[in-house]
């Protein structure tokens, strides 16, 4: 390959964080280069220093953190990062920045379209408002924004996350920019939304000749945009290729192990997920060796040494101290021997839990004389989960499912319905005879736990409230858990600020699990975890709900997590489930357009043109129709006015007029 | 919009009932008011044609009707000291005290406020330093005692500048630098914080990635938002003032609301001490809604709550 | 190969109210020594005190401090009825931490019942809390306070009441924000999922983790407890004389403010002494509990 030379080429980049403890080497001796309207994707785990790379690039560190590099050119600059003055001169002209939290990252206190203008008359001056203004309202609506004029006078907090975004995206482009970073630019949307966001950059992409960086943990995001990725451990590059050289053929192990850890379109509830042991090491003090020795299942002595790139193909290295072909016959897919297969009931006399028509309404209201307005959380729910069967529920920001995972919880009684536990009502049952029947685990594995007590004390408090055995049986009961979940003897005197994510939420689930319940309502219970922690807790999950015959309510916005744990499959949208169905059969031959819509990638959704830029209704104010039509591709006149209902049988219903 | 001040103007006024009904209960507290307002050397009948004039034979529940009707009408009562009208009095004297709380807050907040952004843009530094031990000094010194201290070094020492009375111009100047003192560490701790806390936003990086001068994205960025906190406690703040000033009053002899108060407490005047309280709470409950109104206005996100 | 540690959170050294008294910066450690040197100065009064704070003389009026001109008889001077100046200051400490202690005790039991009321349950309960908070913010407390002493009458217990009813706003206020905020925390959920009643949440699962915020606003407000306490002894209400209040010291050393001004500079540097180290403690707990503010 001959390649003009490079847009932006970095050597050698290192980023140093003075902390208490000592200096913290966030990133370690990183290069980089990107061709003109090309995308590399860096990516890598929290902690990896991804998004110190990029602030570096951008000279936006942290006042504590200094960088240094062998060079940065970019174009025909070279630039010193130490030396400020430089960078800033680029800074918002040549290079621009998104960033991960559309709902922060704008002034709340500036129009937008002030916001949209002032960096464009700041490195432009001979240019006019009235033009830079004319370039907003035709950047904005190239980023797909209805309506710009109207935008430009409006202020941030009067748009949606998906629209900020957008509006972000506009604005960094305002200067014509060569090249465009983006740290995680969809993270905080839902996956509608990102795709979205996704087919916009690629298309601008195109249209500009951009050159894109694009840092993040999410592998979808990798396989829809990158041409080239760099894979970041520690502070460090491990293995840098081409988009179907890293992700189809990993030669690193990290990557390998990593890869599989990704529940990706074959995962399953049958099957198990990857495993990749341990945490990423402390980044303080000085370390010349391979940061993921402690970690690999090939390390040996020579790894503390440090490793030499090795090279794996045409553009695709590894920095390893074993050779590429040894570590091909050497690695071994760190699976563990699938979890023992476990036959749900399919056809029993009575659903474990089951969901009948709950609707439930909050009141809200300001101050004293406020006005109330009345939201509509769930607007009819009707569930059923069989004994011993796992039900993924999915869906999107304010489809209700945290709602319903409540109610179902019995710790919040619906304005409507009811729920049945063993064909018994909820509501009926004793709290504490209901805390054995049915426990939670929650989204986040910060909040999950009282930081003032310790683990120990934390699995036995369900113990202390049902005052069950003596204390010393307890004591021996929370061993056990800990045995099962994966906890060390060794941190059941340890507090929550003293553990790690993914501990956390084993303490949680292990706690949940004490008082032998028949049910788990799994809320989120990996969203705030890395990837390879993520499939530590799934797998877990498997083996418990094998351990103790558990009936399990997995409620996740990821896809991949519900694909690879789920039996039977429920898709939610603003209050409703819209399609329900066993896994395969809803993966596989989704109906209704909302499920095909979630499944569908870049491409299926760049090609939909606007239609798919809609968001959900307002919930103060439902529509009368179908809530989804207003997004809806195949929407008829029928869907305006008639809301349509669950229908079909016990293997597949849909609620759709027009399904596929 | 319109539905926000109708509902913050409904709040403040239950407020107001509920402190009149407070004042009202502070004055029927004191015992016997046909004896109080009569004097101890009036005959029976005397107190007896007083209790029934103001209606004191009726249920406490009509008497206040009756009392916050007179009220609404501008009568405040009169004073047992003086038989002045208690009206005319407070008129007399709010002024002084209006000035003297207006003076003091805008020394205060010129000091204060960019001694506040400066400590922000470079926490930890000498500057940052001194300023937060003047504010914790600040804190402990009681006013009254700054007043005194003033005293001795201009009054006394010195002798450049009146010690007392409301003469001149001047005769405010030491009143308002002990009460700006007051009020100079509450609004540079907030005008810091709420600087730092808006230079560590997500919006300040955003700017920065434009490639805006430091100077734009202080100004322009920053600014606005870190004072948004200080705007409404300072409007809060000014109504402290107003009931608060009694010890810088009494201090420096100057007749506003405060010694008014104050005198008419030495002399269990109470009709004066009760529309004092009242007339204060409600300025105050009033200064809080303009709070709430200038922080709408500023923040455009109150500005479309629905 | 060499243990490494892990990426765990800085925060490695156990729950942080254990390492209170060992840790933070200059002017939490100043203000530790201070507070303690006048709990001692209060506790031993007796053995302390060169004279009996009460016993007048006529013939040692108005004596100077030694600095000025004064005898190391009276190291302080003496005030307008003879009294011994150092003794009647020393007594004073116990006055101030009595009334500062107790009456932000009682603000701490009036408000923190409200703001954990207003906080866990929300709702009506909120609202009405939220009503009687905006009451007593709008009522002014230096004068109400004077009114009800001058209806009530004066004595220790008295000015420790009005003025525990007139600081209680702050624990209330902060008190709601904490407690919602904990209440919405995801261990809540799961001990109401585990069938705890809800007193039970109150008690083990709420308060221990607002405790911090409690103890922070208590150095505070008594802070300003010391200080009112004061400017109503200044004003002549509440603590009366002959007691060795700080503020009435400086009451009556108003009429000598010419011929010995020592006679208000001292018991105002011991008034601001005392607060500083009470502000100083509450500032180090809160920069340890809080540490996001220092970069």
């Amino acid at each position: 390959m001959n390649h003009p030379a490079p847009l932006l080429d970095v050597r050698d980049l290192s980023v140093t964080i003075q902390t208490p403890m000592g200096p913290l080497s966030a990133v370690r001796g990183i290069d980089l280069t990107l061709q003109a309207g090309e995308t590399l994707c860096i990516v890598g785990e929290s902690g990896s220093g991804k998004s110190m790379t990029s602030l570096a690039l951008m000279g936006l560190l942290p006042p504590r953190a200094r960088a240094r590099a062998g060079h940065i050119r970019f174009g025909a600059d070279a630039l010193d990062p130490d030396a400020p003055g430089q960078i800033e001169r680029l800074r918002g002209d040549r290079i621009a920045m998104i960033f991960q939290e559309p709902m922060t990252a704008l002034n709340p206190t500036l129009t937008l379209g002030e916001q949209l203008v002032e960096g464009l008359l700041h490195h432009d001056p001979s240019r006019t408002r009235a033009a830079a203004t004319a370039r907003a309202v035709e950047l904005l609506s190239a980023c797909g924004v209805a309506d710009p004029e109207r935008r430009l006078t409006q202020y941030p907090h009067q748009l949606s996350g998906g629209l900020r975004q957008r509006v972000m995206i506009a604005m960094a482009l305002m200067t014509k920019p060569d090249l465009l970073i983006a740290d995680e630019p969809t993270t905080a949307l839902d996956r509608t939304i990102s795709l979205q966001i996704l087919a916009l950059l690629k298309d601008l992409q195109k249209r500009f000749d951009l050159g894109l960086i694009l840092v993040t943990h999410d592998f979808d995001v990798v396989r829809e945009v990158a041409d080239h990725i760099c894979v970041v451990y520690a502070g460090e590059i491990v293995e840098t290729g081409t988009r179907d050289q890293v992700l189809n053929n990993p030669a690193h192990p990290y990557t390998r192990a990593l890869l599989s850890c990704v529940p990706t379109s074959h995962a399953s509830a049958d099957g198990r997920l990857g495993f990749l042991p341990g945490v990423v090491p402390s980044l303080i003090g000085p370390d010349e060796g391979c940061q993921f020795r402690d970690r690999c299942a090939l390390a040996h002595a020579g790894c503390a040494r440090e490793a030499p790139w090795q090279e794996a193909g045409t553009g695709h290295r590894i920095r390893c101290t074993l050779a590429v072909d040894d570590i091909a016959t050497l690695y071994r897919a760190p699976v563990p021997p699938a979890a023992k297969a476990y036959q749900p009931d399919q056809n029993p006399a009575q659903p474990a839990l089951e969901v009948r028509g709950v609707i439930q309404r909050y009141t809200l209201r300001k101050g004293l004389f406020g006005k109330k307005g009345q939201l509509t959380a769930l607007r009819g729910i009707d569930l059923s989960v069989n004994k011993g069967e796992v039900l993924g529920l999915v869906g999107e920001s304010g489809s209700g499912k945290s709602t319903l995972a409540r109610a179902m919880l019995g710790i919040e009684r619906p304005a409507e319905g009811a729920v049945l536990i063993n064909g018994q009502p909820i509501s009926s049952v004793q709290r504490t005879r209901r805390a054995r029947l049915v426990q939670p685990v929650l989204q986040d594995p910060y909040s999950s736990l009282n930081p003032r007590r310790t683990v120990e004390d934390t699995i036995r408090l369900p113990l202390d409230i049902h005052g069950i055995g003596t204390v010393e049986e307890r004591r021996r009961e929370v061993r056990r858990m800990m045995d099962l979940c994966g906890l060390p003897t060794r941190t059941a005197g340890s507090f929550p600020s003293q553990m790690s994510g993914g501990q956390r939420q084993r303490v949680a689930i292990a706690s949940a699990l004490v008082l032998r319940p028949e049910i788990l309502i799994c809320d989120e219970p990996t969203s705030a975890l890395d990837v390879s922690v993520q499939a530590q807790i799934l797998n877990l999950l498997k083996d418990l709900r094998a351990e103790f015959n558990l009936t399990l309510v997995m409620i996740s916005h990821d896809l991949g997590v519900i694909r690879a744990m789920s039996d039977r499959v429920a898709v939610m949208y603003f209050g409703r489930i819209v399609e329900v169905g066993t896994g395969r059969d809803l993966f596989e031959h989704p109906q209704h357009p909302y499920t095909e819509l979630l499944l569908g990638g870049v491409a299926k959704v760049g090609g939909q043109g606007a239609k798919v830029t809609g968001t959900s209704p307002n919930p103060l104010a439902p529509p009368q129709g179908c809530s989804f039509s207003g997004r809806c591709p195949r929407a008829v006149d029928r869907c305006q006015a008639d809301d349509p209902l669950l229908a079909g049988t016990a293997r597949h219903a849909v609620a759709c007029h027009v399904p596929a | 919009m319109g539905a926000y001040i109708i509902r913050k103007l409904g709040e403040a006024l239950a407020v107001c009932v509920a402190v009149s009904v407070i004042a009202f209960v502070l004055v029927q507290s004191t015992g016997d008011l046909a004896v109080a307002m009569g004097g101890l050397d009036a005959s029976a009948e005397e107190t007896a044609r007083l209790r029934e004039v103001y209606g004191l034979d009726q249920s406490l529940f009509q008497q206040y009707l009756g009392w916050a009707w007179r009220v609404l009408q501008g009568d405040l009562g009169t004073s047992y000291f003086s038989q002045e009208d208690v009206l005319t009095l407070i008129m007399e004297s709010l002024p002084v005290t209006a000035v003297l709380a207006v003076s003091s807050l805008t020394l205060g907040l010129l000091i204060s406020i960019p001694a506040g952004v400066l400590c922000a843009i470079k926490p930890g530094s000498r500057f940052d330093r001194v300023c937060l031990a003047l504010s914790v000094l600040g804190q402990a010194m009681p006013s009254y005692w700054v007043g005194l201290l003033l005293i001795l070094l201009f009054g006394v020492t010195l002798q450049v500048l009146p010690i007392s009375g409301t003469q001149s111009a001047a005769s405010f100047v030491m009143p308002a630098m002990t009460l700006a003192w007051f009020v100079f560490p509450v609004f540079l701790r907030l005008s810091r914080a709420g600087m730092i806390d808006v230079l560590s936003s997500d919006y300040i990086r955003t700017a920065r990635a434009k490639g805006l001068p430091r100077r734009t994205v202080l100004v322009k960025h920053a600014l606005r938002n870190a004072i948004l906190p200080v705007v409404s406690v300072a409007t809060v703040q000014f109504g402290f003032l107003l009931g608060g000033s009694i010890v810088v009053e009494s201090v420096f002899s100057l007749n506003g609301i405060g010694l008014l108060a104050w005198s008419a407490i030495q002399r269990a005047d109470y009709p004066v001490v009760q529309a004092v309280v009242l007339v204060v709470a409600i300025i105050f409950v009033l200064l809080n809604v303009v709070a709430d109104l200038l922080n709408a206005a500023l923040d455009p996100r109150l500005m479309s709550e629905q | 190969m060499s243990v490494r540690t892990t990426n765990l959170p800085l925060d490695q050294r156990g729950p942080r109210f254990l390492r209170l008294p060992f840790a933070g910066k200059f002017g939490f450690r100043l203000g530790i020594v201070m507070l303690t040197g006048f709990v001692l100065v209060a506790v031993f009064a007796p053995y302390i005190a060169p004279h009996d704070p009460y016993s007048q003389s006529l013939l040692a009026r108005l004596k100077p401090p030694v600095w000025a001109g004064g005898t190391w008889e009276h190291p302080l001077g003496t005030d307008g009825f003879g009294r011994d100046y150092l003794s009647r200051l020393i007594y004073g400490t116990r006055i101030s931490l009595i009334v500062g202690l107790g009456a932000a005790a009682l603000a701490m039991l009036i408000g923190t019942t409200l703001g954990v009321i207003a906080g866990v349950f929300g709702g009506a309960a909120n609202r009405i809390v939220s009503f009687i908070i905006s009451i007593r913010l709008a009522l002014p407390s230096l004068l109400l306070a004077l009114a009800i002493l001058q209806i009530a009458g004066s004595g220790v217990m008295v000015v420790v009441v009005v003025l525990a009813v007139t600081h209680w706003d702050r624990f209330a206020v902060v008190l709601r924000t904490a407690c919602r905020q904990v209440a919405g925390q995801d261990y809540v959920t799961r001990a109401r999922a585990m069938g705890a009643s809800e007193a039970r949440i109150v008690r083990t699962e709420i308060l221990p983790n607002v405790l911090s915020h409690i103890v922070i606003i208590f150095t505070f407000e008594m802070a300003q407890c010391i200080l009112a306490a004061a400017a109503l002894s200044f004003l002549g209400l509440g603590i009366q004389a002959p007691e060795p209040s700080w503020g009435l010291m400086m009451s009556e050393g108003r009429a000598f403010l010419v011929i010995n001004p020592w006679l208000i500079t001292i018991a105002g540097f011991a008034i601001m002494l005392l607060v500083l180290a009470v502000n100083l403690v509450g500032d180090g707990l809160r920069d340890l509990v809080v540490p996001k503010e220092r970069s």
